[in-house]
């Protein structure tokens, strides 16, 4: 029987933990022959092919081996390899919970070629004294907990491969991982930007959860946004619609991350020095608890590993000044879709559902009630996003257009605007021809 | 402080403007069938979304009410619309901005005209990214390897195959109208250069606003001008910089047989960093042409974001007009004197004076750091007028051209 469901798993020199993760498998609500495991050894130089060949298992487990080109690599390798229609990307650090495989099976089951993001969370028994620690399991719980919103609008940044099952199919009309991203961060972003582009639905299943048993390091967090830096380049020149969302937008400007881009330049080896010179009071602050401090002086650290990152991916500043004054802005005017309430109320719903719009303008009569902006690299706008938003935000503005209503009389003729009255006074020629809307995109 | 920027034409019904959040004012240019009229700046509260025709009838009942009759009287002393539409050659240099470029020529595809040709010239690139962007379009491409904007202007020049010549430079967006606008200019037969209005395409940072507050950054008003040697004196002569700027100019092309070509010693990518434009717009004066400036040849300009870049704009301007002072020096096109007497007792006391208002009277809102820039600028303009001429004759040795000024 071919199995429903295939697992990859990319892994580099960590058997330790990927055994784990695989023995967490092997015990799973859904019977074993429904879903089988490949794991991707890239570049493994520990003991990783013997312990994955030595173990027993009672699902079907394929190893493949590749010398080291990356993670997107081994998951694009993977998923070439496999053979059932959904694909389940896994981290090799993460511990399945029983249900995870059904969970992410259902979610499937009610939409249809989509794409479905599970839940992890940190062991809890790991540290739970360090602020550090915390403030990392913090960050993870607000993502999760928007992402289970149901009125949230998902965008590319929300896409983490570390648990993640979407159709072999639709991973491949994408065009799969991008491997340009080897030592750069955010593959998992520009998949997912392609994967909103292609209008795939997403999902968030919090069933589907595993256990993440990573423990973050100052360290790590610095070589991460080092990555994230040059990887955030590299999908703004792939997509430039993405820059205003990306944190590169703040070097558009002048503010304090161009003041340390510009240190940099001035007095390279005062940023090289930094990181060591302030790892000391970093860990005084964190062992005594002093969380405003810690947080300002551990936002400083990583926001320059991270501008160190877009530097070096750009080359030079000749290059990063141009790149911020050339990154096109776009238009954030442009309405795809206007709703008067006056008109419209009963059938918004439908009217929505068929539109599908990235931004919505919504009216009563000439009032201006509310806008939802288009947001770059987001989903088009569901029925829900609006509904959440006049139930929250536009209510105040409903109610005094619905009372005012009655109140407004029709303009005198005699006040007509001074517009009116020197119209008569236009050449008829020159005329461009008249369109339907004024104002134009600019 | 973020600036929306839009148009509403008084021709066409009015619409809400939408997306305005986080906006605190909206420049609106103000239009009647196409020819601008005026810009309004209008603040808004930054969290409403939209500015309703109301509110935009109200702005411009209130603001530009009284003076609206008198440009629509205005309006009919200019040449009939039915005119020839002569055809026109573009030309657009470049240097390694693939984005902004992709945006300029996406306008220039757009342009309201019948005959006219676009030829993008390649300035020396060092990636193959602008090649990519105009394959991606109908437009000619040509490759210039002599670096400097006015060997790129020559070689479009040479290129362009109609009888009169438009510059657009690669961060600009061209209106609808703006050859239009060029032509309208051109119908003077006396006229051998239209330079036109060139307006922000963007207000977003405090950069973008300062350079907008900086004698109106690059506009030269709403009203045609007309300029010819005979009706200046000499003194307005070397102010050129209030004729247009090189951004958004064109010329017959009669002209470059008559007076040369651009002057490659100048303008950005050569040591000068300016004044190429300046200079062929004093040229032409004196040769006894005509220029015109028609602000129906609209171009939106995106400038610098941040403040390096503004910081260093500045201190080119200093320099290229710097430079182009020294030119008219040594070339003595005028009396020495008054050149003199203009760099010292007027710009020099301006650049100067201002410093010292700020100081005293806290009198000028540009920042201490851009007016240094534009000082630093000046002071260095005599060794750049050196070092940007002995750069030329190298570059002119290098690819075997002799020195004589004109290539063609």
């Amino acid at each position: 029987m071919r199995p429903k469901i295939s697992i990859v798993i990319p892994t580099h020199n960590r058997s330790g933990i990927l055994v784990q993760t695989l023995n967490s498998l092997a015990v799973q609500t859904v019977p074993a022959d429904i879903y089988d495991v490949t794991v991707v050894a890239d570049g493994c130089r520990d003991d990783t092919v013997a312990r994955v060949r030595s173990l027993a298992l009672p699902y079907t487990v394929r190893l493949i081996e590749q010398s080291p080109r990356g993670a997107a690599a081994a998951r694009n390798r993977g998923a070439a390899e496999v053979s059932s229609p959904l694909i389940l990307f896994l981290d090799d650090d993460m511990e399945a919970m029983p249900r995870l495989i059904a969970a992410h099976l259902e979610a499937h089951a009610q939409v249809r070629r989509g794409v479905v993001m599970g839940y992890f969370a940190a062991p809890r028994a790991s540290q739970p004294d360090d602020i550090f620690v915390k403030s990392i399991d913090l960050w993870w719980n607000d993502h999760f907990s928007e992402l289970s919103s149901p009125i949230h609008r998902y965008t590319f940044l929300d896409v983490c491969t570390g648990n993640l099952s979407l159709p072999k199919e639709l991973f491949q009309a994408a065009g799969c991982f991008d491997e340009a991203f080897l030592g750069k961060s955010g593959e998992d972003y520009e998949l997912g930007l392609r994967l909103l582009k292609l209008g795939a639905p997403f999902r968030f299943a919090p069933q589907a959860a595993s256990v993440h048993h990573y423990l973050p390091t100052i360290a790590r967090a610095r070589q991460r946004a080092f990555a994230e830096g040059r990887g955030h380049v590299l999908i703004a020149r792939k997509h430039p619609e993405t820059f205003p969302v990306l944190p590169l937008i703040q070097g558009m400007e002048d503010g304090p991350y161009i003041q340390i881009v510009r240190w940099m330049r001035l007095r390279p080896w005062m940023m090289a020095a930094l990181p060591p010179l302030l790892a000391l009071p970093e860990r005084v602050t964190r062992s005594l608890r002093f969380r405003r401090r810690w947080q300002r002086l551990f936002g400083f650290i990583l926001t320059c590993a991270y501008w160190r990152g877009v530097l070096s991916e750009l080359g030079s500043h000749a290059e990063m000044t141009r790149f911020m004054n050339d990154m096109p802005l776009p238009p954030s005017n442009h309405v795809e879709l206007e709703l008067d309430l006056s008109r419209d109320l009963k059938r918004m719903d439908a009217i929505l559902e068929d539109g599908r719009a990235d931004a919505v303008a919504i009216r009563y009569g000439a009032r201006p009630i509310g806008w939802m902006e288009p947001v770059p690299g987001s989903e088009r706008l569901r029925p829900a996003h609006v509904r959440h938003a006049m139930a929250n935000w536009w209510g105040y503005d409903y109610l005094s257009a619905l009372l005012r209503q009655p109140l407004e009389q029709p303009r005198d003729p005699s006040e007509e605007s001074l517009r009116g009255q020197i119209e008569g006074l236009a050449l008829p020629g020159g005329s461009t021809g008249v369109s339907e809307k004024g104002t134009e995109t600019l | 402080m973020r600036t929306f920027v839009t148009e509403y034409d008084l021709s066409r019904s009015p619409a809400t403007i939408w997306g305005l959040s986080g906006y605190t004012h909206v420049n609106i240019l103000v239009r009647n069938h196409g020819r601008p009229l005026d810009i309004l700046r209008v603040a808004k509260n930054a969290a409403s979304p939209a500015l309703t025709e109301l509110d935009l009838e109200r702005e411009i009942d209130s603001r530009l009410g009284m003076s609206l009759p008198l440009r629509f009287g205005y309006d009919r002393l200019l040449p009939p619309i039915t005119m020839e539409w002569p055809a026109i050659s573009v030309i657009v240099c470049t240097r390694d901005r693939p984005y902004a470029l992709r945006r300029c020529l996406g306008a220039l595809s757009r342009l309201d005209y019948d005959s006219y040709e676009v030829v993008v010239i390649d300035n020396a690139s060092r990636t193959a990214e602008t090649l990519e962007v105009v394959r991606g379009t109908t437009f000619r491409y040509v490759c210039e390897e002599r670096q400097g904007l006015d060997w790129a202007r020559n070689r479009g020049v040479r290129e362009a195959r109609y009888d009169i010549v438009a510059f657009v430079d690669d961060d600009a967006k061209v209106d609808a109208g703006w050859l239009r606008g060029m032509a309208r200019g051109f119908a003077d037969p006396d006229a051998m250069a239209v330079t036109g209005l060139v307006l922000p395409a963007e207000l977003m940072t405090r950069a973008q606003h300062i350079i907008e507050g900086y004698g109106n950054g690059m506009s030269k008003g709403f009203k045609p001008k007309r300029f010819a040697a005979s009706d200046m004196s000499e003194t307005d002569r070397i102010e050129v910089h209030r004729i247009g700027v090189g951004t958004n100019m064109a010329y017959r092309r009669i002209i470059f047989d008559k007076i040369g070509v651009f002057d490659t010693a100048l303008d950005v990518g050569t040591p000068s960093g300016g004044a190429g434009d300046l200079d062929m717009f004093h040229r032409v004066l004196l040769a006894g042409g005509v220029i015109r400036y028609e602000p129906e040849a609209l171009v939106w300009h995106q400038h610098r974001r941040n403040m390096e870049g503004l910081r260093r704009q500045l201190y080119l301007n200093g320099c290229g007009f710097g430079v182009f002072l020294i030119k008219r020096w040594s070339e003595a096109d005028g009396r020495r004197g008054t050149i003199v007497r203009y760099a010292i007792g007027r710009w020099g006391r301006w650049l100067v004076g201002r410093l010292v208002l700020k100081r005293y009277r806290h009198g000028h809102n540009l920042p201490w750091r851009l007016m240094w820039a534009e000082l630093r600028g000046a002071l260095h303009a005599p060794w750049a007028y050196l070092a940007t001429y002995r750069h030329d004759r190298r570059t002119r040795e290098k690819f075997g051209i002799d020195g004589t000024g004109n290539d063609r």
